[in-house]
């Protein structure tokens, strides 16, 4: 089944491509940028998570294909954003091409998301078409402002936890919920139905990106965040928690001067690990994770759908950390 | 959900292990609970500093 489905979701895109009439180079950056940051080898996660959603509410998900390859392509548009923003993820495709074609690759698939909706089938006054795009739009304009707010707050000495998962709502929690809000609408789902599963994606946003700033955070190997000062969760944490001397240690770690890269050595990094350990850092992450997983759970236990259709949903943040 | 109580409630029990101030009323019964849960399974997982994966990959 996931095999026809990602054949399906992939013949969506070459027909969008084709019709767009898109150079031979746009077309290769595009298929080369696909799927290239999946860990798990696992294709065209965000539609999928798009699908689930759809298929949750009405028992099918072909009716969500369009919105779910829309949301495929705006996502891949925001990681390349992003990975420009942060100078990071040195391996993937869009790194390894010149800054200029990466920025148009990224404006050419935002806008391609827009083709994709327009796939949706004709209905009165284009409601569905309208609906998505608004949808869409409200992401691309919400995780913009938190991307803006995540640069801003890197030049920042103070950051609260309050500011932290706020950002954290908008970057990251904007983008599952409006892929969760499209398949829960282009399954028919009721207003009231939508914004249940809207807040589901958000909470599920929430929790990749704790579970992403903790597994980062001491990988000084591929990771640069503490020294870019990259107001991460272990670190808004340990500078908000941390007084006196530890406070000091920490503060001292920030303010290396200098080639920061050089400075912070072994030493350095063995001090960190021990900070974050010791003072409860990773703790904190894992129970800001189960409070957020256990949110999530509420929600789809609560959904008025039937308990078979939960089931998807419910194996997606069932696993325990 | 109080986000900088839960910290000092957390960071105070990983300081004082067998002291915590859990009894704090700053948070409530459920976050308290699962504060504990989290704590004692890390007691007991060891010191993992990493957060697993969950399915379908990660969105963020």
């Amino acid at each position: 089944m996931k095999l026809q489905l990602d054949q399906a979701i992939t013949a969506g895109i070459n027909k969008i491509l084709t019709s767009a009439q898109l150079s031979s180079e746009m077309i290769a950056m595009i298929n080369s940028s696909l799927n290239a940051d999946s860990e798990t080898g696992e294709l065209f996660q965000w539609a999928h998570l798009t699908l689930m959603n759809c298929e949750c509410v009405s028992g099918v998900f072909e009716d969500a294909l369009p919105g779910a390859i829309a949301m495929e392509l705006s996502a891949l548009a925001i990681d390349i954003f992003d990975d420009i923003q942060d100078q990071d993820h040195d391996d993937l495709p869009w790194r390894q091409i010149p800054t200029a074609h990466a920025l148009n690759l990224a404006s050419c698939l935002s806008m391609l998301s827009y083709e994709a909706i327009s796939m949706l089938p004709d209905d009165r006054d284009s409601r569905l078409y309208r609906e998505i795009g608004q949808i869409l739009s409200h992401m691309w304009i919400t995780c913009s402002d938190g991307q803006l707010q995540d640069a801003l707050f890197d030049t920042r000495e103070q950051v609260t936890l309050d500011q932290y998962f706020e950002l954290v709502k908008h970057k990251s929690g904007s983008l599952t919920a409006c892929a969760c809000k499209i398949g829960a609408t282009l399954g028919g789902g009721s207003e009231s139905l939508v914004l249940q599963l809207n807040q589901f994606g958000t909470y599920l946003g929430i929790m990749s990106q704790i579970r992403n700033d903790i597994n980062d955070f001491l990988d000084f190997d591929k990771k640069k965040d503490f020294v870019n000062h990259k107001k991460t969760l272990p670190y808004v944490y340990l500078l908000n928690i941390l007084k006196g001397k530890q406070a000091k240690q920490f503060k001292e770690l920030t303010q290396l001067k200098g080639n920061v890269l050089e400075r912070f050595g072994k030493e350095e990094q063995g001090n960190l690990q021990q900070l974050t350990l010791d003072e409860g850092a990773v703790h904190y992450g894992r129970v800001m994770y189960e409070l957020f997983r256990q949110k999530s759970m509420e929600i789809i236990q609560a959904i008025s759908v039937p308990e078979k259709r939960k089931e998807k949903m419910i194996k997606l943040v069932k696993e325990n950390i | 959900m109080n986000y900088n109580d839960i910290a000092k409630i957390v960071h105070d029990s990983v300081k004082n292990a067998h002291n915590n101030s859990l009894a704090s009323t700053q948070i409530n019964s459920h976050e308290a609970t699962v504060i504990k849960k989290v704590l004692s399974d890390f007691e007991v997982s060891g010191e993992d500093i990493t957060l697993g994966t969950i399915p379908l990959h990660f969105w963020g």
